[in-house]
């Protein structure tokens, strides 16, 4: 094998690397062949002191931390299809790139299901906190009850006559703050259950309309003249994804429900 | 000899060389040769990995004859490399020599 032969091999064991890598390391290796034939040796005796030809290319793709398996000798097809093995060093990081934009897309995924189920759950949370609140307020009414049967007299000497009505007053000014609570407690609900009606309408109809645009787009690169339901249909998309997206913004949030009350 | 141990012992003997003053490959691998019987296309996979990892650096510089040739030139992380190279190796090659020495005695 001649200098340019061998440089042709290494070069199609190298494909994997890129250009300027590649260059550098033929490089080296011809100017090496040239010295050694200064100095006095045949083109073949210098080439031949490299050994295995294979051995030679895994030896340098090991040096790139690149699997020697990998750099099979289709040297376009694999410059073409994988642009990532190009730089064998960018090739895990892009990896790892593109394994953590996943990972925070299923975070935001589970955030978001966390959301829809925490929506869900909190009237029957807050139900369950009223009801409490409200058990807690009845025991505490009756410790105080129990306490002024203990000791009657001082019971009675402190129950003045006034007390009772205000007593009642205070008892019927409760519930209707209760009720009140209760009232936009069932607005809100009322308004979210319409809300995600609306959501799943829209949406419904946002995805027909996608399909029916895919469809269409299909069509008119086969020829059909369909380019006014194509923008229709693009319309509807616009349109029913806007109404959704409005929706999705007009549910009421507890936060916000609390400054109403 | 056995090639593993050429292959272990090779990247201390480039660091060493190039350490004293900058070389080019060629001259590089000659230099290498007379201290270890190597294949000399190895040589230049390992330069170009301790480029990569920083130890060196290269610049072209021009040649009377020929063209310009790329000079190794070891950087302060190399030497820093070297120098713990050189330590792992003495402790490695005492300890196999004290081990060898007990078995002969022993």
């Amino acid at each position: 094998m001649d200098k340019t032969g061998f440089l042709k091999e290494l070069e199609q064991y190298l494909a994997v690397l890129n250009e300027s890598e590649q260059k550098d390391i033929l490089d080296e290796y011809a100017q090496h062949i040239d010295m050694k034939m200064e100095s006095g040796m045949s083109e073949q005796e210098a080439i031949g002191d490299f050994g295995n030809m294979e051995e030679l290319a895994a030896d340098i793709l090991e040096a790139y931390h690149v699997n020697p398996m990998y750099s099979g000798k289709k040297k376009t097809t694999w410059k073409k299809e994988i642009p990532l093995l190009n730089q064998a060093k960018e090739g895990p990081k892009l990896t790892v790139k593109g394994l953590e934009l996943v990972r925070q897309l299923g975070r935001k995924i589970s955030g978001g299901v966390h959301w829809l189920g925490g929506q869900i759950v909190k009237p029957f949370r807050w139900m369950k906190e009223t009801w409490l609140k409200w058990q807690k307020k009845r025991r505490d009414k009756k410790k105080e009850h129990n306490l002024q049967v203990i000791s009657p007299a001082e019971g009675k000497k402190k129950m003045k006559v006034g007390e009772i009505p205000g007593k009642i007053v205070g008892g019927i000014g409760q519930m209707m703050i209760a009720m009140v609570h209760m009232l936009f407690w069932c607005i809100r609900w009322l308004w979210n259950i319409c809300m995600v009606f609306v959501i799943v309408l829209a949406g419904g109809f946002m995805l027909m309309a996608l399909f029916c645009t895919g469809t269409l787009v299909v069509l008119l690169a086969q020829g059909y003249p369909l380019i006014g339901f194509f923008i229709g249909c693009l319309g509807v998309v616009i349109c029913t994804g806007g109404i959704a997206a409005l929706a999705l913004g007009l549910i009421r949030r507890k936060q916000e429900a609390i400054e109403h009350a | 000899m056995n090639a593993q141990f050429k292959k272990g012992v090779l990247e201390l003997i480039v660091l060493e060389s190039v350490r004293k003053r900058d070389m080019y490959g060629y001259e590089l691998v000659v230099e290498v040769s007379k201290v270890i019987d190597v294949n000399e296309g190895t040589i230049y996979p390992l330069l170009k990995r301790l480029t990569n990892e920083k130890y060196f650096e290269t610049y072209l510089r021009e040649s009377t004859e020929g063209p310009p040739r790329k000079y190794y030139h070891l950087t302060a992380a190399g030497v820093l490399y070297r120098d713990t190279m050189e330590r792992e190796w003495d402790a490695f090659q005492q300890s196999v020599c004290r081990f060898l020495k007990e078995q002969k005695d022993g």
